[in-house]
């Protein structure tokens, strides 16, 4: 390995696998359909593709989402966990939001790695 | 865009009173373009920097209303963002006062400039009080938090050089006042702006532009270990190494930001993609500091350092933050609530014709003030001067405009059957 490649290693350590789930099956998968409605607002792309989205489950007609936000301590994480929230009630599922901030979100969790 | 179900009541999460942020912040964006006329009209035509009272007051409107207020309002914002953890409401209320302190001290302060002494003195008194109770209620709060060490340890080392800052602050003014006899003024004077200036204000900007560059261009956060060793290497250059050695920090931050700032902008979409105005600024600003690092590092004179490192840094930097940070508030406090279809996205509330002359403007003053103070050129300074006033008036009216486009689209859906306030 290069000095070059090291340094930017240092600054910038190569990106992992994805930690965020894109397409699932059943109920967990029109949960996850549903949560594309959702956009931030700033960003401009649904929390599905930005891999905010974690883990989906749902048990007794009830979903479970992990959430984790682009920042942690985003001012925006409340607004954001409201709005999973509705859509996932809108899709017929009461919906507990939960959110997670370990790993911290990278780019590479994004649909299509970033 | 569809977002939070209709009529949905979103939770505040880390949100703080506007309140708290907009009054400082619109003080501080009223003071600047003041200051840069103040200083064209007092641009020394001999190279005589000190004593100029003109110039004195100047620059502290211009570091007031570009530094000291900006940061003291975005900070109970974003000092909750780097630590992940919410204030609270006793620490609001001290927010408040401290804001109390610091934004009459500065009216007082500059007043002072212009009439006289005993009045700056009580102004920068008001100030400092302000300041270290600002500091009182972050500082414990920084260092009680577990994310994030490295932006920490910047934001700290801050606040202590904040007490430098002042120390020296309150011996140039016992001198004015003749409660001392009078040292070597210009090492004081240089050691005032160092610690301030890159100091506090650069800690500020360097600290939350290490949490703001990736949140906004989608980007990953630097390093906490490197973000660490560099304001480590910072604070030394600064108060016990060499202004070369602060020079090559400085080039290296500005590197580690660049780097924090390459997010995959092929997939984010509109205004964002692009970065904006704001986020070209904010590189800009880089460039500004890279090159006041280099002119460190060159032997340059300390004068002209100073001024590409507030002309061509700091200031782009908060101007370039403050495009993005401002309408994100904006919007989170008071368009949030509003039903999908009526609420806009928070880039649409910048006029970014405005945004976008500003960025020109201060880019240009910036190199004009520099050439000016290099080759010595009055009128260059001037002319520079004047452009980085024009750029601080554009954005003024950018945030005045942000505002006016919010309460528009919050009478608009108020307007609407079906909709009740936030």
């Amino acid at each position: 390995m290069s000095i070059f490649s090291r340094i930017r290693d240092v600054l910038s350590p190569p990106p992992g696998p994805s930690r965020a789930v894109f397409q699932l099956d059943g109920d967990a998968g029109k949960v996850l359909d549903a949560l594309r409605s959702v956009v931030d607002p700033e960003l401009g792309r649904d929390v599905v593709s930005l891999g905010m989205v974690r883990a989906v489950s749902v048990e007794a007609g009830r979903a479970v989402v992990d959430l984790c936000p682009t920042t942690a301590g985003c001012p925006l994480t409340g607004w954001l966990t409201t709005a999973c929230t509705g859509a996932a009630e809108e899709a017929g599922f009461p919906a507990e939001v939960r959110v997670v901030t370990e790993p911290p979100w990278s780019p590479s969790d994004m649909e299509g790695g970033g | 865009m569809s977002d939070a179900p209709e009529g949905s009541a979103a939770p505040p999460g880390a949100l703080v009173p506007l309140r708290l942020v907009a009054a400082p912040l619109l003080l501080g964006f009223l003071a600047e373009a003041p200051g840069w006329l103040l200083v064209a009209a007092a641009w020394p035509t001999h190279g005589a920097w000190y004593g100029s009272p003109g110039l004195r007051a100047g620059l502290h409107l211009v570091t007031f209303g570009a530094l000291v207020l900006p940061i003291v309002g975005a900070g109970w914002q974003l000092v909750p963002v780097v630590t992940a953890r919410p204030l609270g409401a006793t620490a609001h209320r001290a927010a408040a006062w401290a804001n109390g302190f610091v934004v009459a001290g500065a009216v007082l302060l500059w007043t002072g400039l212009a009439l006289g002494w005993p009045l700056a003195a009580a102004g920068s008194a008001a100030v400092a009080t302000g300041l270290l109770l600002r500091a009182a209620v972050l500082v414990p709060a920084l260092i009680r938090a577990r994310e994030r060490v490295g932006m920490r340890a910047w934001l700290v080392s801050a606040e202590l050089a904040l007490l430098a800052g002042l120390g020296v602050a309150v011996h140039l003014l016992g001198v004015h006042l003749g409660a001392w006899p009078p040292g070597d003024t210009i090492t004081e004077v240089y050691a005032h702006a160092r610690a301030l200036g890159a100091g506090w204000a650069g800690g500020y900007v360097v600290g939350l532009g290490a949490l703001l560059l990736p949140m906004f261009a989608l980007g990953r956060e630097p390093g906490q270990g490197i973000l660490g060793a560099l304001a480590l290497a910072w604070y030394a250059g600064l108060f016990v190494g060499s202004a070369a050695g602060w020079g090559v920090t400085a080039v290296a931050v500005a590197l580690l930001l660049v780097r924090a700032l390459g997010g995959p902008r092929a997939a984010l979409s509109g205004a964002a993609r692009g970065g904006g105005p704001g986020l070209v600024q904010a590189r800009l600003a880089l460039v500004g500091l890279a090159t006041a690092g280099l002119g460190a590092v060159g032997g340059v004179d300390p004068p002209l350092v100073g001024a590409l490192a507030l002309a061509g840094w700091l200031v782009p930097a908060q101007h370039g933050l403050a495009t993005r940070v401002v309408p994100f508030l904006l919007w989170a406090h008071v368009l949030a609530d509003v039903p999908t279809g009526r609420r806009p996205a928070p880039a649409t509330l910048v006029s970014t014709r405005l945004a976008w002359l500003q960025v020109g403007a201060t880019a240009g003053g910036a190199v004009l003030l520099a050439v000016g103070l290099g080759s010595g050129t009055p009128v260059s300074g001037r002319v520079g001067a004047l452009a980085l006033g024009l750029a601080a008036l554009l954005h003024l009216a950018t945030a005045l405009g942000v505002a006016l486009r919010t309460y528009t689209h919050w009478r608009r859906a108020q307007a609407l059957p079906g909709t009740e306030a936030p």
